[in-house]
């Protein structure tokens, strides 16, 4: 056996996705089916995260497993079986959301701030019963930082997304994403201060100096 | 007023609090962070976003999520319609060589009628008079049956495969 085949080897037998898919790769459904019900939830709440809306996130989410099992030839255990979901993951959403901005399919609702909403810093301020210091129902803080998430442009949301809640460090962030740990350090770091930016009634106190140069500026990240 | 922050620090920033900082730059940041309480102000602001997302709620899939999702591997593993499935006509009992669909029947049934229809009133004298409205309704009424299943028949490729269906070791009463 050369050497790349008895890594591969030693990955299959110590990590428990990459055996179940390569059971999928010889055609078993029932292993495939095991990796659904592993990996659902973590997908949908990318989804849903990324997206904002759970019917959309769980048809995409379908779509991800889908395209595993498409793909299933060739599938390599190479790498860790997630960062292989999550890089088909990624490819698929940043489609929908790309084919989204050139044809909005969702009708806008109109309000008061015109049709595409209240921006983010109109729901934020203003209402002094929505400050920390008179608490804050977990609902409306949810609703709250879910506008700051879509505040981000897409690839610093799937950046956050990838970070916060699938605790991925920046090399894997990196490898689904396809960009360098460069390009992703920064990413983070522009995502971190718009969200503080568009959260800032939530993260600082009344009387508490705010630190200048809080500002986000937007411009792309390289990769 | 203080200097706003540049991006190099704060990119630093970020990188030390996602663990991302090797140890001796660490080190320094933190030497940094000690005499600068703007610097500290700038961290625990970015921290305080950054832990503001965990109140937002963790969607969970639908219990049935797994099983619709088979259900569409099923539809992408046979891209052809569900439609039944026909053995050779040749293969069963009794059976007669296949001779095209029973639409292809029904047409060269109708067309032939029609021709024998011309043919026969060159011969015979015509029809005294047209078929009255009671006598189209007991044809209609005949032929029922057969309307009213037809959607069901398209999926015969013969009248003879039906026939052979109906034979008693195929789908008979049982005892």
């Amino acid at each position: 056996m050369d050497g790349v085949g008895h890594t591969s080897a030693q990955m299959a037998l110590r990590d428990p996705d990459i055996r179940l898919m390569l059971r999928v790769r010889s055609g078993d459904t029932s292993a495939f089916a095991e990796l659904v019900e592993r990996y659902q939830h973590r997908v949908v709440g990318i989804m849903h995260h990324l997206l904002g809306n759970h019917e959309e996130a769980e048809d995409l989410a379908q779509e991800v497993f889908l395209r595993i099992y498409r793909n299933r030839s060739r599938y390599h255990p190479t790498a860790r079986f997630s960062t292989w979901l999550f890089t088909i993951a990624n490819n698929l959403a940043s489609n929908v959301l790309r084919s989204r901005r050139r044809k909005p399919t969702q009708p806008l609702p109109m309000t008061e701030s015109g049709p595409l909403g209240a921006r983010p810093q109109e729901q934020l301020a203003v209402d002094p019963a929505l400050t920390p210091a008179h608490g804050l129902r977990q609902r409306e803080l949810a609703s709250v930082i879910r506008t700051a998430l879509d505040a981000l442009n897409e690839r610093q949301r799937m950046a956050v997304i990838l970070n916060k809640f699938e605790d991925m460090n920046y090399a894997e962030i990196a490898e689904v994403m396809g960009l360098s740990t460069k390009a992703v350090k920064s990413l983070l770091s522009r995502a971190r201060a718009r969200l503080r930016e568009v959260l800032h009634d939530y993260v600082f106190m009344d009387d508490e100096p705010i630190p200048n140069g809080t500002e986000s500026d937007h411009a792309e990240e390289s990769p | 007023m203080s200097e706003p922050l540049d991006e190099r620090t704060r990119e630093e920033l970020t990188a030390y609090l996602d663990g991302e900082m090797d140890e001796p730059a660490a080190a320094a940041l933190e030497k940094r962070l000690r005499s600068d309480p703007q610097l500290q102000r700038e961290l625990e602001s970015l921290k305080r976003a950054w832990d503001l997302l965990d109140f937002l709620p963790q969607p969970e899939p639908s219990p049935e999520f797994t099983a619709r999702t088979l259900n569409r591997l099923e539809i992408v593993r046979s891209p052809q319609p569900a439609t039944v499935t026909m053995p050779p006509l040749g293969s069963l009992p009794g059976a007669t060589p296949p001779r095209g669909s029973l639409w292809r029947w029904v047409l060269t049934a109708g067309v032939a009628g029609v021709a024998g229809y011309f043919l026969m009133g060159l011969a015979l004298p015509p029809t005294p008079r047209p078929p009255t409205p009671a006598e189209l309704e007991e044809r209609l009424a005949a032929d029922l049956r057969l309307l009213d299943r037809l959607h069901l028949y398209r999926y015969a490729e013969s009248v003879e495969f039906l026939r052979a269906l109906d034979h008693p070791d195929l789908f008979g009463d049982s005892p």
